[in-house]
C-alpha cells in the first residue's frame, strides 16, 4: 500500500521535525540547568537552597500538561508576552526535566564520600576545585544511566506538546486520521515507531550501564 | 491582555462544582488504576521471576512494551484502536458506559503494572533463600509460602515506590483529559477557556496537584515507617513527591 509509505514518512518526519529536536533542545537547556539546581539543593546557603528546594519539589508534583497550559495560556496573562506553541512546549519540557535531572544529580553529588572532598582539600584545592574536579566528574557518572532513562522519558514526553497544538507526531496521526479514518492501522503505526526508537535507547542504556558496573567493580 | 485578578469566581456557582467534579474523578482514576495496577503487576513479577522460560519472556515483553511506547501514545491506542477490534456489541456497550474514563483507567493501570512488575520483581529477589526454606519447613505448602509469606514480605519492602508510583498516576491522570475525560487539568482549561481568568483556573489546579501529592507524601511517609522489615537495610531516602 503506497499510502501507508506516505503515511509513514509523514510520521517520521513530524516526529524528527518536532519530537526529537524538542527533546534535544529541551535536554541541551535542562542539564545545566539542572546541575546548578542540584548544587544549589546541597548549598549550605539558605537564600540559594530554599528557592531551589522549591523549585524542584514544586515541578515534580506536577503534571508536565499543567506546566504546559500554564505556560502556553497563562503566562501571557501575567507578563503580556505570547510564545508559539513550539516554544511554549519547549520552555515547559525544560524547566520540567531541569527539576527530575536537578534531584538525579543531588542524589549522586552526595553518594560521593566526604574523604574525598576531604582529601581533595587537604591536597590544596579551593572548594570550588574538589566539586569540580573531584566530586562532580564521580558523581556524573554514577549517575549517568539514570539521567540518559529520563532522557528517554523526555523524549516519550514530547508527545504532550500535541495537547497545545504543536504539530507533533501524535497530532499528525490524528490529523492524518482524521482524513483516511484508518484508526488501527495508523495509531498502530505511530506505536511501533517509538516503541523502536525508545527500545533502541534503552537497549544502549542497559549496556552502558553494565559496561561501567564493570569498571566500578575493579 | 492583563486582567485584574478575580479570585472570587473559584468560589462561584459553576466553576466551583467544576473543580470538584475534577478532584473527584481524577482522585477516582488514580486509584482505581492504581489498584489494579498493583494487581497485574505481582501477577506479571512473578510472571518474571518463573521457572518457566516462556512466562518469563511474556513478563520481559509486557515490560518492554509498556515501558517505550509514551503513555498519551497509549492512551490514543487503546481510546481509538481497542474499541474497533472488538464486535460491534461491546463496541456500542463502552461508548454506552463512557469509554472516555474507562480508556484512561486501562492505560493508567496497563502503563504502571509493567513499572510495579519491575519493583515487584526486584523484591521478590530480595527475598533470602532462607526465608522460603523456612516458611516450607513449617509445612506451608508452596502456595501457602508465597501468599503469606513472600508476597507480604515484598509488599513491605517495596511500599515506598508503591507510593511513588501512586503519586506518578495522580500526575499522569491529567493525560486523561486529552481524550476528554473532565477531570481537574480539563476542568482548570475549562474554567480558563470559559472565564479568561487562566490566573486562577491554573492556580486553583496547581494547587489540587500540590496539596494531594503532598499530602499523600506525608501520610504515606509516615506509614511506611511502621511498614519498615526490621533487620533490613533500608534504601537511600531521596526526596518525597
Amino acid at each position: 500500500m503506497p499510502e501507508s509509505v506516505k503515511n509513514f514518512g509523514t510520521l517520521l518526519l513530524a516526529l524528527l521535525e518536532y519530537n526529537v529536536t524538542l527533546t534535544l533542545l529541551a535536554l541541551l537547556l535542562a542539564f545545566p540547568a539542572g546541575c546548578l539546581l542540584a548544587l544549589a539543593r546541597i548549598s549550605r546557603y539558605r537564600l540559594i537552597y530554599y528557592p531551589a528546594t522549591v523549585y524542584v519539589n514544586l515541578l515534580r508534583s506536577l503534571p508536565l500538561l499543567m506546566v504546559m497550559f500554564w505556560i502556553y495560556y497563562t503566562a501571557p496573562m501575567l507578563v503580556d508576552l505570547r510564545v508559539d506553541a513550539y516554544w511554549a512546549a519547549l520552555i515547559g519540557l525544560t524547566v520540567f526535566e531541569a527539576a527530575y535531572f536537578a534531584e538525579f544529580m543531588r542524589t549522586g553529588l552526595q553518594s560521593v564520600s566526604t574523604e574525598q572532598r576531604h582529601a581533595g582539600l587537604a591536597t590544596g584545592l579551593k572548594p570550588w576545585q574538589v566539586t569540580l574536579y573531584i566530586i562532580w566528574p564521580q558523581a556524573l557518572r554514577r549517575v549517568m544511566p539514570s539521567l540518559l532513562s529520563q532522557s528517554i522519558i523526555a523524549f516519550q514526553d514530547s508527545t504532550l506538546a500535541s495537547a497545545i497544538g504543536v504539530r507533533e507526531v501524535l497530532r499528525r496521526t490524528s490529523i492524518i486520521n482524521a482524513q483516511q479514518v484508518q484508526p488501527v492501522w495508523l495509531y498502530s503505526m505511530l506505536a511501533s515507531i517509538y516503541f523502536g526508537s525508545c527500545f533502541f535507547l534503552s537497549l544502549l542504556v542497559r549496556r552502558m550501564e553494565r559496561r561501567m558496573a564493570g569498571k566500578q567493580a575493579v | 491582555m492583563v486582567s485584574t485578578a478575580q479570585w472570587s469566581i473559584l468560589w462561584e456557582a459553576p466553576f466551583r462544582e467544576w473543580i470538584l467534579w475534577g478532584i473527584l474523578l481524577t482522585l477516582w482514576i488514580s486509584l482505581v488504576s492504581w489498584a489494579l495496577a498493583l494487581a497485574i503487576g505481582i501477577a506479571i513479577g512473578v510472571m518474571g521471576e518463573s521457572p518457566r522460560k516462556g512466562a518469563r519472556l511474556f513478563a520481559a515483553a509486557y515490560v518492554e512494551v509498556f515501558r517505550n511506547v509514551p503513555l498519551l501514545i497509549q492512551l490514543f491506542f487503546v481510546y481509538f484502536v481497542v474499541p474497533m477490534l472488538l464486535p460491534t456489541f461491546a463496541r456500542t456497550y463502552f461508548y454506552d458506559v463512557g469509554w472516555e474514563a474507562g480508556s484512561a483507567i486501562l492505560t493508567l493501570s496497563l502503563y504502571t503494572s509493567a513499572k510495579l512488575a519491575e519493583h515487584f520483581r526486584a523484591g521478590l529477589n530480595a527475598v533470602s533463600d532462607g526465608i522460603r526454606k523456612g516458611a516450607l519447613a513449617t509445612g506451608l505448602s508452596w502456595w501457602q509460602m508465597q501468599r503469606y509469606v513472600v508476597v507480604p514480605l515484598v509488599l513491605r519492602l517495596i511500599f515506598p515506590s508503591l507510593t511513588t508510583e501512586f503519586l506518578t498516576i495522580f500526575k499522569s491522570s491529567s493525560l486523561a483529559m486529552t481524550v476528554g475525560v473532565a477531570e481537574t487539568t480539563y476542568m482548570a482549561q475549562r474554567i480558563g477557556f470559559h472565564t479568561f481568568h487562566w490566573v486562577e483556573a491554573n492556580t486553583i489546579g496547581t494547587a489540587v496537584y500540590l496539596l494531594i501529592a503532598w499530602g499523600v507524601a506525608l501520610a504515606m511517609g509516615a506509614v511506611e515507617k511502621r511498614m519498615r522489615v526490621p533487620g533490613l537495610i533500608q534504601r537511600e531516602r531521596t526526596a518525597r513527591a
